[in-house]
C-alpha cells in the first residue's frame, strides 16, 4: 500500500514560507501552553509493558484500537509482528506487539514545522489535528513507523462528493488519551486476553509497570537511536524482529 | 409489520437498485460513530449483551452514542471471559454497519444467481412464503399448502450457527409446531466425529478442571488460535503456564497454539491415532496404570487391553506418524506419571477418515493413565426455566439427512453436508428449502457441486435465505429475508465457565435492526401466528423477558430488569460437584456390529500410505482473526487476514523449486486452485495447509472485492488497499465423509503441487 506523497517542491515551498518561524515554533511548543495548562497537574511518566511471554499474537489489540479510534483502512496505531526462527522441527514463532513508543526524546516533535506534535505533562506524545497540515515530515522522523496518514472518515468534514477526496492528517497512538483522562485504560490493554499489555505510570512506585520495568531493568525497541522509548518489553525474543519503520510497513 | 416508507426504487434495465436515505448507508453511520467516539465515555449509554462472532459467545458490553454503537468490550462481570474479547468480537461493529448488508426483503427477478433482485415489502415476502406464489413464471408452494396437504416435512430448515433461545424457539417451538423434522445443522463439517466418539464411549467428561493440570497434551486443538471458548481457555492457559504447567501440542502445523506450547510435535495428518495407541501401549508396558480403578470404570480388562495393544509399539507408530519412538515413549511416561494431567483434542485430531477411533483412543489414553479419574464433574449447565410448554409433536423428516443407506455406520445426528447430494440423487426432495445463517455452498466441500444443486429449481423449487450478508448461498435464493445481526436481537444465553460454574446471560439489542431487517425469531412468531400455531408468545423479547422472570434464583435477583442492566447472573452458591462415573465403553458394541474394531484400533487413511512422489496431504485450519466464513466482510479483520497462502515446508518447497510468495497450483481429484506459497519451517514436510477463511467469490467488497447488489458506498469503502482476496480451498476438497460418523474428512485430501 502506498501513502499519498506530497511533492518535494510543495514541501520546500511550505518550508520556505514558514522558515523564519520554525525555530520559534519549536521553542514555543517546548514551553507551550500545554505545559502551562498542565503545570498544576502531577507529573507522570506513562508507559506500557509488553509481556512477550504472554502475547499470543491474537491481534485483539490491533482491532480494538481501530474500533476505538476510527482508524481508516491502510493505517495502524498498533499491530503485532510475527517471526519464525529455527529449523524444522525445532521451529519457534515469536510475537511482538508494536505501537508508538511515546519517546522521552521523540524525534517526531522537532520534525514538525508546524509544531503540531507535543508531549503532555504525563509523557504521552500526541498530534494536534488542528495544527497538522499533512507535511508528513514526522513520518520520516519516526524510526518505528508509528505515524501514518489517516483519512478523516467523518463525511461532513470531507470535500464534496466523497469518497472522491478525503482529508488526511498524521495520526498515531496517543495511549487512548480520551480514555485515560477518564480513568480508563487504553483500548488495547483493556481487551488483551492474556494481560500481556500492562499500562501504567513509571513515577508511581506502586504500579505494576514500575515494579516490573525497574526490577527487571527492561528496555524498549531501537534504544540505540536515543529516543528513550516508553514501551518496555519483557521476555520473548524481540531481537529476532526487524522493527525499524515496522508499525506501518505492511500490505502487498 | 414494521414498514418504513422512504425507500425509492428505481429500475434501470432489468436490474433493480436502491436509492435510500442516508440513515441506511451503513458505513456512514459507522463513520459518525467513530468520530463521536473520540470525545468521551462519560455519560455514554452502556448495554450488556452477548457476542456471536463465533460459537464461544462471550459476554460483552456495548457503548452507545445517540443509538449508534460506538464500541464493544468484554463484560467484566463474566466469570468465563473476564471482561476480555478477541479481535473478532472487537470487530462486531463491522457486522452491523456492513456496507454490503441486506436491509430489505428481496425477490429474485431473472435466473437464479443472476444477481437481479426486486425489493419487496415484508407483507409480500411473508405472503409468498406462507401462501406460495410465482417466481419468474414458476409456481411455488407455500408453508400453508404443505401443512394443509399433510406434508410439512417438505419444508427443510437448514441452519449454520444457531444457539441459545434462537435455537430453542426455531426448532423446539416453531418448526415443531409447524410439523417438520426436516432440520439440518452444520455439525458434520464441524466436530461431529468427536461427538459420535463421545456418544459411543460414554461418561468421559474430565474429573479435573482443566486448569489444575500440570501437563496438557493437545492433539490438533486450536486452543489459542480459534478453538471453542478460546478466550476463557486462553486466560486459563496463560495462568497455568505461569504456574509451570507444560503444554505439548501435536499438530501438522506450527499453529499459534503449537508456538505457544512448551513443545510442538509435528505429525503426519491422520496419524494421531497411531501415536495415541502406542502411548497406551507404553503405559501398559511400564505399569503406569491402576488395574482396580481402570477395570471398575471401564468395560475392558487390563489383560484384554494388553493383548489388543501388543503390536502398537512406539517403533510401529514412528513408521506411520514420523514422530520418533523415543519421543512418543518419553511423552507417554510423562503423561502416566504427572498428576493431574489431561489430554485434549479437537478437529485436527478427529476430522479425518479415522477420526472417531482417534477420539476414542484419546479417551482410552485418559482412562489408562487415570487422568480423568473415577469421579466426573457434574455439568451444571445453566437451566433456564421456559414458561411456555413445548408442542409435543412426532414430526416426519425427509430421508436426506444421514446420507445414503449404509453409506455411514453411525450417522446419528445427521450428515448435513450430504443433504444436497441426497436431494440431487434421491427421491425425497423438499418443496421449500430455507437456509438460516448458513452458507453451505461455501462451507461444504466441493463448492461447485453445491452451487449446481442449489441452482436447479426442479430439485429445489423454492429456496429461501435468511441472512445478513450476501453469501454464495444467499445469492442463489429466490427470496431473501434480511435477518437482524447479533447486535440487534434478543436471546437467552448460557454456558459453563471452564471451572464448571453455570453462567446465565442475555443478548439484547444494542441497536434497533437497521433498515427493514428483522430478527428471524420475530418473523417465525409472525408466521406461526398466521398459521394459527399458537406458540404462546409473539416475539423473542417477550420470550426472553418471561424466561428471565421465571428462572429460579434469577427471578429473585430481579429477573428481566436485572438482566437488562447487568446482562449476566450467577448463582453464588453454585460450585463444581463430582459423582462416580458410569462405566466408560472402551469396547463398543455398536462399532462391533458394524464391523469396526470395538476397542480403538489403527485405521489407515486410504491413499495416504501409497502417495506418489511429490504428492502432499492438504489440511485446513482457522486463524485467530476470522470465524470460518461469516466474518470476511468485517473490514478490520479482513485487512489483517485477506489472502490464504499455502503453508509449505522449506525442504519440500526447495525440491519443487518454490520460493516464498510464488504462485502455486494445487490439484486434487476434483479440481485445482491457485494461491501463493508461504514457505516455512513450521509445517510437516508432507503437508500443504490452507485456511478456509479467504477466497469468497461473493459476500461483499471487503471479502471478495465484489460489491453485493445492495452495496452502499461509505467513506472507508474506497480505502480497501488489498487486491488479493485469496482462493477458497473447499473447492478442491471432496465432499466425502468418514465411514463411521459421516463427518467431512477435511484433512485427508491428497494433492499435487507445482509452481506456475
Amino acid at each position: 500500500m502506498k501513502l499519498k506523497k506530497y511533492s518535494r517542491k510543495s514541501i520546500l515551498k511550505t518550508l520556505a514560507i514558514s522558515a523564519a518561524g520554525i525555530s520559534g515554533l519549536v521553542l514555543l511548543q517546548k514551553c507551550s501552553f500545554f505545559n502551562q495548562i498542565f503545570k498544576a497537574k502531577k507529573k507522570k511518566s506513562l508507559a506500557m509493558l509488553m509481556d512477550l511471554d504472554k502475547c499470543i499474537g491474537c491481534n485483539a489489540c490491533s482491532v480494538a484500537c481501530k474500533a476505538e479510534n476510527g482508524i481508516a483502512l491502510g493505517g495502524f496505531r498498533t499491530r503485532v509482528l510475527e517471526e519464525e526462527t529455527g529449523q524444522y522441527p525445532d521451529t519457534k514463532r515469536f510475537f511482538l506487539p508494536i505501537m508508538c513508543n511515546h519517546c522521552k526524546d521523540a524525534p517526531c516533535i522537532p520534525s514538525c514545522p508546524n509544531g503540531a506534535i507535543f508531549q503532555r505533562y504525563d509523557g504521552l506524545v500526541d498530534i494536534s489535528k488542528d495544527k497538522c497540515k499533512g507535511y508528513q515530515l514526522c513520518i520520516k522522523a519516526c524510526p518505528y513507523g508509528a505515524i501514518y496518514m489517516n483519512p478523516d472518515l467523518e463525511p461532513s468534514r470531507q470535500v464534496a462528493n466523497y469518497p472522491a477526496r478525503q482529508v488526511t492528517k498524521s495520526d498515531k497512538c496517543n495511549f487512548c488519551q480520551h480514555r485515560i483522562d477518564e480513568g480508563l485504560e487504553p483500548a488495547c490493554s483493556n481487551t488483551c486476553p492474556t494481560d500481556a499489555r500492562i499500562f501504567g505510570d513509571l513515577k508511581d512506585e506502586t504500579s505494576m509497570v514500575y515494579q516490573i520495568v525497574k526490577e527487571e531493568s527492561l528496555t524498549g525497541l531501537l534504544e540505540e537511536k536515543g529516543t528513550r522509548p516508553q514501551i518496555y518489553y519483557k521476555g520473548g525474543n524481540k531481537e529476532v524482529f526487524n522493527v525499524e519503520r515496522s508499525i506501518n510497513k505492511h500490505g502487498e | 409489520m414494521d414498514r418504513r416508507g422512504f425507500i425509492k426504487i428505481a429500475t434501470i434495465g432489468s436490474a433493480t437498485i436502491y436509492q435510500t436515505k442516508e440513515a441506511y448507508a451503513t458505513e456512514k453511520i459507522m463513520a459518525k460513530v467513530q468520530r463521536d467516539n473520540i470525545m468521551t465515555y462519560a455519560g455514554k449509554n452502556k448495554v450488556p449483551s452477548a457476542c456471536w462472532q463465533c460459537v464461544s459467545r462471550c459476554a460483552i458490553v456495548g457503548y452507545l452514542d445517540n443509538n449508534r454503537i460506538v464500541k464493544i468490550e468484554g463484560n467484566p462481570k463474566s466469570l468465563a471471559n473476564e471482561g476480555k474479547i478477541c479481535a473478532k468480537g472487537q470487530a462486531g461493529i463491522n457486522q452491523i454497519y456492513d456496507p454490503d448488508r441486506i436491509l430489505y426483503p428481496l425477490k429474485r427477478i431473472g435466473e437464479r444467481g443472476s444477481g437481479k433482485w426486486e425489493k419487496i415489502s415484508w407483507d409480500d415476502a411473508l405472503d409468498l412464503l406462507v401462501y406460495g406464489g410465482e417466481i419468474e413464471g414458476d409456481k411455488v408452494k407455500g408453508l400453508k399448502e404443505l401443512r394443509d396437504k399433510e406434508v410439512p416435512e417438505k419444508f427443510i430448515f437448514h441452519y449454520g450457527r444457531m444457539v441459545g433461545t434462537d435455537y430453542l424457539i426455531n426448532v423446539n417451538y416453531f418448526l415443531n409446531a409447524y410439523g417438520t423434522a426436516s432440520i439440518g445443522d452444520h455439525d458434520s463439517i464441524c466436530v461431529r466425529a468427536g461427538g459420535i466418539a463421545s456418544m459411543l464411549t460414554g461418561d468421559v467428561a474430565p474429573g479435573n478442571p482443566f486448569d489444575d493440570a500440570k501437563l496438557v497434551l493437545n492433539f490438533g486443538r486450536g486452543l489459542i488460535d480459534a478453538g471453542f471458548d478460546h478466550i476463557p481457555y486462553i486466560r486459563r492457559i496463560t495462568k497455568m503456564k505461569e504456574k509451570g504447567t507444560k503444554l505439548i501440542t501435536f499438530d501438522v502445523r506450527l499453529s499459534n497454539t503449537a508456538a505457544t506450547s512448551d513443545e510442538w510435535v509435528p505429525v503426519k495428518p491422520g496419524t494421531d491415532l497411531a501415536i495415541v495407541l502406542s502411548m497406551c501401549h507404553v503405559l501398559l508396558q511400564k505399569g503406569l496404570y491402576n488395574t482396580k480403578e481402570f477395570e471398575e470404570t471401564t468395560n475392558v480388562t487390563i489383560k484384554e487391553l494388553k493383548e489388543h495393544l501388543k503390536t502398537y509399539t512406539p517403533h510401529w507408530a514412528e513408521e506411520i506418524s514420523g514422530v520418533p519412538a523415543e519421543k512418543i515413549e518419553s511423552i507417554a511416561i510423562a503423561y502416566g506419571t504427572t498428576k493431574p494431567a489431561i489430554c485434549t483434542s479437537l478437529r485436527g485430531a478427529f476430522m479425518h477418515y479415522n477420526g472417531v477411533q482417534t477420539q476414542r483412543a484419546i479417551y482410552m489414553l485418559n482412562m489408562i493413565a487415570g487422568n480423568i479419574g473415577p469421579e466426573k464433574r457434574v455439568e451444571q449447565r445453566p437451566k433456564w426455566e421456559y414458561p411456555f410448554p413445548f408442542p409435543n409433536n412426532k414430526n416426519k423428516r425427509l430421508n436426506i439427512f444421514t446420507g445414503k443407506k449404509d453409506q455411514f455406520a453411525i450417522p446419528d445426528g445427521g450428515v448435513s453436508h450430504q443433504i444436497l447430494n441426497m436431494i440431487d440423487n434421491g427421491q425425497d426432495r423438499p418443496d421449500i428449502y430455507m437456509v438460516y445463517c448458513h452458507n453451505p455452498v461455501y462451507s461444504n466441500g466441493n463448492c461447485k457441486e453445491n452451487a449446481r444443486v442449489f441452482r436447479d429449481n426442479k430439485k429445489i423449487p423454492f429456496l429461501v435465505a435468511v441472512d445478513v450478508g450476501f453469501s454464495e448461498t444467499t445469492e442463489l435464493a429466490d427470496l431473501i429475508l434480511p435477518d437482524a445481526t447479533y447486535l440487534e436481537r434478543w436471546t437467552c444465553e448460557g454456558r459453563n465457565t471452564p471451572e464448571g460454574i453455570p453462567e446465565y446471560y442475555i443478548r439484547q439489542p444494542l441497536s434497533k435492526p437497521l433498515g427493514e431487517s428483522r430478527n428471524f425469531i420475530d418473523v417465525a412468531c409472525n408466521i406461526a401466528d398466521t398459521l394459527n400455531l399458537n406458540l404462546g408468545f409473539s416475539s423473542a423479547q417477550e420470550f426472553v423477558k418471561a424466561t428471565c422472570n421465571n428462572t429460579p434464583g434469577l427471578k429473585d435477583a430481579g429477573g428481566f430488569e436485572y438482566m437488562k442492566k447487568q446482562g449476566i447472573w450467577h448463582d453464588h452458591n453454585a460450585k463444581a460437584t463430582f459423582k462416580n462415573r458410569s462405566k466408560v465403553q472402551l469396547k463398543s458394541k455398536r462399532l462391533e456390529e458394524k464391523g469396526y474394531s470395538p476397542i480403538p484400533a489403527w485405521m489407515p487413511i486410504p491413499n495416504h500410505d501409497k502417495l506418489n512422489s511429490g504428492e502432499l496431504i492438504l489440511t485446513t485450519f482457522k486463524v485467530n482473526v476470522h470465524t470460518h466464513s461469516r466474518t470476511q466482510n468485517c473490514k478490520w479483520l479482513t485487512e489483517l487476514y485477506h489472502e490464504n497462502p499455502a503453508w509449505i515446508n522449506t525442504k519440500t518447497a526447495e525440491i519443487k523449486e518454490i520460493k516464498d510468495g510464488d504462485w502455486i497450483k494445487i490439484q486434487s481429484e476434483i479440481g485445482e486452485m491457485i494461491t501463493r506459497a508461504k514457505v516455512t519451517q513450521g509445517i510437516h514436510p508432507g503437508v500443504i495447509a490452507i485456511s478456509n477463511h479467504a477466497g469468497h467469490w461473493s459476500f461483499g467488497k471487503y471479502a471478495s472485492g465484489k460489491e453485493s447488489p445492495v452495496f452502499q458506498p461509505g467513506p472507508d469503502t474506497e480505502n480497501k488497499w488489498w487486491k488479493n482476496n485469496g482462493s477458497h480451498v473447499n473447492k478442491i476438497i471432496p465432499n466425502i465423509g468418514d465411514p463411521i460418523s459421516g463427518s467431512l474428512c477435511w484433512n485427508d485430501t491428497v494433492v499435487k503441487v507445482e509452481k506456475i
